[in-house]
């Protein structure tokens, strides 16, 4: 029902209770349109105040300290304005960007959940590796886990730990942004792109090795085969928020949290 | 504005990557480690061994005069582009130099 001068009145609006991914108890949350948690350094000092300055230090929103971190400048990704949306948003350069942060996952936890916003660019002419687990300690064979991945076609792609023969399970994506959700659930995996189901699948091993997989790397494939570690399958293009749950949250929750994003990022 | 003016796209020989490493760590902010600054192997077949290493990302006006006009001697083996910050030319530049990335075949 509209009043006399076309306005929803107030008693009868569409106005909701504000949400918060918080209510969902993520485990990581990097918000980069959220300008006062970047800084240049990677102490966290120096604020990031303008478009082009570099990302040295991405401070955890979900309150559990995985702040991200690059101590290296020519690793460094770069902050951009009004990338989407009127929003700011990280720029990985396709060479050698990443940051760095604690484990976020445990090393055989097989439920949780994933959820990106990117802004994907072409050419995807190569493997790129948008989220891996990895360890600390040089590590020969270069395990990982918990993995997102873009490929060519191009598609997103999970796995749980590969080099062990888990299964892949893929989504195929489009230029652009896009509004992402990888949800395992034991044996259960789903892609969801733009707030759609977008494939399913069943498997998922977890890592068994004697390795300990400590850290978790946002933008390159980190491998530890020798130190410094070399970094290959750069991720080329932007990301706007990434959040981790150590749950494989429900439909409910899903649509709570992707309503949230795209209200806020507009991207469909 | 941004402090981080330039784009450094650089390549060196393997046999320099430690001591270039140190380096950076001088010419870099203060309070930050470089040591990990040539992170990307490349040889001519883009198999291994690695011959050259490089890099790619945005610097500081300081930083490009200690690259460009005062660490000469350091840098003289390698081949080095500035660009203006907004440019994004990595592969480009990789491309001209003949050099592929060494990558796994599949993870």
């Amino acid at each position: 029902m509209l009043n006399k001068i076309g306005i929803i009145p107030l008693g009868q609006s569409r106005r909701r209770a504000a949400f918060s991914p918080l209510s969902l108890s993520p485990v990581l949350w990097l918000n980069f349109s959220d300008i006062s948690t970047l800084f240049t350094d990677s102490a966290g000092t120096i604020p990031v105040t303008a478009d082009g300055d570099v990302i040295g230090y991405a401070a955890d929103k979900s309150g559990n300290g995985n702040h991200a971190t690059q101590a290296t400048t020519l690793n460094k990704p770069l902050w951009k304005a009004a990338i989407q949306n009127g929003l700011g948003a990280g720029l990985w350069d396709g060479s050698n960007d990443y940051l760095l942060m604690p484990r976020v996952l445990a090393q055989a936890d097989t439920s949780y959940t994933q959820v990106l916003v990117a802004k994907l660019q072409s050419p995807f002419s190569a493997l790129r590796l948008v989220f891996q687990q990895v360890p600390t300690a040089q590590s020969s064979g270069a395990p990982f886990s918990h993995s997102i991945q873009l490929t060519t076609t191009p598609l997103f792609r999970a796995d749980t730990f590969p080099p062990s023969g888990g299964t892949f399970n893929s989504a195929t994506v489009s230029t652009g942004t896009r509004l992402a959700s990888y949800i395992q659930g034991g044996t259960s995996q789903e892609w969801r792109v733009d707030g759609a189901s977008s494939s399913t699948g069943s498997g998922g091993e977890t890592y068994s090795g004697v390795t300990a997989i400590n850290q978790a790397v946002l933008g390159v494939y980190l491998n530890m085969d020798n130190l410094p570690p070399t970094t290959v399958f750069p991720y080329a293009g932007h990301i706007c928020e990434f959040l981790v749950f150590s749950e494989s949250l429900d439909a409910g929750q899903l649509e709570q949290l992707e309503t949230y994003l795209n209200d806020k990022w507009n991207i469909y | 504005m941004t402090l981080y003016l330039y784009r450094l796209n650089i390549i060196l020989p393997e046999a320099d990557k430690d001591a270039l490493n140190a380096l950076m760590t001088a010419i870099g902010e203060e309070g930050d480690s470089e040591a990990a600054s040539f992170g990307i192997p490349l040889s001519a077949t883009g198999q291994e061994p690695a011959t050259h290493r490089g890099a790619s990302g945005s610097i500081t006006e300081e930083m490009q005069v200690l690259i460009m006009d005062i660490f000469v001697a350091e840098f003289a083996n390698c081949t080095i582009e500035i660009w203006p910050h907004y440019m994004n030319n990595w592969t480009e530049f990789l491309a001209a130099t003949g050099l592929k990335v060494i990558e796994p075949k599949d993870i």
